[in-house]
């Protein structure tokens, strides 16, 4: 069997996991849904930030070109780095030319999929997480489970125990006191740190600012109390100009957590002389194979991607095994694709695709329309054959091991409008298969955020 | 057809109430430097920091019953302000423009002080007297000043990260106090 195989076995034994999952993915879609609702003009909404991110993919290059002029003339520092390893390279020099040596960190799943965790441990460099979630799962020594949920597969009784024990105060399962309890750890850091790193869900070309969605003020402390600001994202994340952030604010919040804004929504732009802020601040943007798949035309739509999580929320798939069973920094629909993108693909991100079930519901909640079932099977068709086999298995079993689990794959299935004369949703077990959604005979049109 | 500026602000009062932020209605400048008073002494705010742009009726009201620890209108260095806004049980500032559809608050940052007094003590008070209230995001983007930096702030901090159960107050302040016009 393979790793993925296992860890997906492993994951559907474990019934407590399951359950926070399910409950907290349902919870996420429900919210979405509401906030969703409320947009008389959704579907234009939706045109215009597809609009907004193909004229940032389509040009690419010199909107980077236009970013790095606006930013550095204001002061800051733009670096391109071609890999993983480029990337960590310009972190650890830009701290040692400062001797800074404890820093804080704020929630940037590109400083994951580098590896910079890791790297700055192995440097001696003291940085902790400070995005709850990801200060969790730090001290559980464990990867995160969701791309904006780090510690949804843990239950607060888990979180008490963990958090009580490194902390040391009297155990609690209360989620306020827990969280009080991180804050003032927390604070001490923020008010001491030498740097800060965060990533970036955008940057604007045309006036040079960075753009910070957050709900915890991490990030906003990040920028606002170290004197040295590092922030790293990756350079899909252009777009042209300030107007255009108005289609992406207005859905990525929505999409992601079920808020119509999020509590903190920064434009940040390097600190001005007499203002409070970061002396020096830089910006790095991290290559790591994504031009290579702007240049593949069968996955270049995957570069639309504004990593709202709606698609893990809504997939049935993850829904029942959790991020930790993609083996893989990027779980669920999205990350099945992006893990074949970023990095090094293993033979275990070509496996990926397989923990799909195509039943198009990943489609029909992204808000940039991103095609997924489209690529998944394109990723599958471009694996040698036999690959397949081991994780179709499990997949297979994670079906049938609960009534419950495939009722609500069922359910999913037939919302998306593709499930099969059979009672088995399209594509299930078939690798390498076609049947999802558009090629589903006779299907209604019901997309599931109604 | 487009809403009243009235509406607007009815709207943005509602969102409010969802965001678990506060609103405090006043009549007149008067009756919003006896409620700032009433509420520095019922909540026993006795040390506050000053974002820039506020108006000096808030520097009378605070005091004599607080202690202004620092002021972004008088020049302080980055170090006292970072110690006096942690220090700081309140954090007053001005705000520039609002978003009726999220309820959201538009305080770009100027001088020193600006990014701090709304984020690091615990409690925040904003003034939105005079903010120009825009219906939605584009409306505001489309004059934003391209130099500065915008904070949007809608609501308290909050996360979801423990079974997504919402908590109130994390890293930036656990309260925030909304002073506006009736």
């Amino acid at each position: 069997m393979s790793r993925i195989s296992i860890a997906v076995n492993k994951a559907l034994s474990d019934s407590p996991l399951g359950s926070a999952v399910l409950k907290s993915c349902d919870l996420s879609t429900n919210k979405r849904n509401e906030v969703i609702a409320e947009l008389d003009d959704f579907e234009e909404t939706r045109k215009q930030a597809r609009e907004v991110r193909q004229f940032a993919i389509d040009n690419l290059e010199s909107l980077i070109d236009l970013f790095t002029k606006n930013f550095e003339a204001a002061g800051g520092k733009v670096h391109q780095a071609a890999d993983e390893r480029d990337a960590c390279g310009i972190v650890l020099e830009l701290l040692k030319r400062r001797n800074a040596r404890k820093g804080i960190k704020s929630k940037s799943m590109v400083a994951e999929e580098i590896g910079l965790g890791e790297a700055l441990e192995h440097a001696g460099i003291d940085a902790i997480e400070s995005d709850l979630g990801e200060f969790i799962v730090q001290l559980a020594g464990e990867p995160p489970s969701h791309i904006t949920a780090p510690a949804l597969h843990r239950s607060r009784q888990s979180i008490g125990k963990l958090l009580s024990a490194k902390l040391k105060f009297p155990y609690t399962d209360d989620p306020a006191k827990l969280t009080k309890e991180a804050r003032g750890h927390l604070r001490k850091r923020f008010l001491t740190a030498d740097f800060g790193i965060a990533g970036a869900n955008f940057f604007v070309a045309e006036s040079g600012h960075l753009v910070m969605v957050e709900n915890e003020g991490n990030g906003r402390m990040g920028f606002t109390t170290p004197p040295l600001f590092i922030s790293i994202t990756g350079i899909e994340k252009a777009v042209g100009a300030l107007p255009d952030l108005s289609p992406m604010l207005r859905l990525l919040a929505r999409s992601s957590t079920g808020q119509r804004f999020t509590t903190y929504t920064s434009l940040i732009r390097p600190t001005r002389p007499g203002e409070d802020g970061p002396g020096e601040m830089h910006v790095i943007l991290v290559d790591n194979g994504r031009r290579e798949a702007i240049a593949d035309p069968d996955l270049r739509e995957m570069m639309l991607c504004i990593r709202c999580g709606a698609c893990l929320n809504i997939c049935p798939v993850y829904k029942s095994v959790g991020g930790h069973a993609y083996k893989s920094v990027y779980p669920g629909p999205m990350g099945a694709i992006w893990s074949n993108i970023v990095g090094t693909p293993t033979a275990e991100s070509a496996e990926l695709p397989d923990l799909s079930t195509l039943c198009g519901a990943c489609k029909d909640v992204c808000p940039i329309s991103i095609d997924i079932p489209r690529m998944l099977l394109e990723l599958r068709g471009r694996r040698p054959k036999g690959a397949i086999e081991s994780s179709a298995a499990a997949t297979w079993k994670w079906t049938m091991s609960s009534p419950e689990r495939y009722e609500t794959a069922g359910k999913i299935a037939r919302t998306a409008g593709m499930l099969l004369p059979n009672g088995l949703p399209g594509g299930w077990l078939s690798g390498g298969g076609s049947s999802y959604r558009e090629d589903a005979p006779d299907q209604g049109e019901e997309p599931a955020n109604e | 057809m487009s809403k009243s500026p009235d509406e607007l602000l009815e709207q943005f009062r509602e969102r409010q109430h969802e965001l678990s932020a506060e609103y405090i209605r006043c009549q007149d400048i008067e009756d919003a430097a006896r409620k700032l008073k009433a509420i520095l002494v019922a909540e026993d705010w006795d040390t506050v920091v000053l974002g820039s742009e506020v108006p000096d009726w808030v520097r009378d009201s605070c005091r004599d019953f607080a202690e202004l620890l620092a002021d972004a209108s008088n020049e302080t260095s980055n170090e006292e302000w970072l110690k006096a806004a942690s220090y700081a049980r309140v954090g007053i500032t001005h705000t520039e423009a609002l978003i009726a559809d999220t309820g959201t608050l538009v305080q770009p940052s100027r001088v020193r002080g600006d990014r701090m007094a709304s984020l690091i003590p615990p409690n925040h008070i904003a003034l939105i007297f005079g903010a120009v209230i825009h219906e939605t995001l584009a409306e505001y983007l489309g004059d934003a000043d391209p130099t500065l930096t915008h904070q949007f702030i809608t609501g308290p901090s909050r996360t979801a990260d423990i079974e997504k159960q919402l908590v109130v107050g994390v890293h930036g302040p656990v309260r925030l106090l909304i002073f506006g016009p009736d």
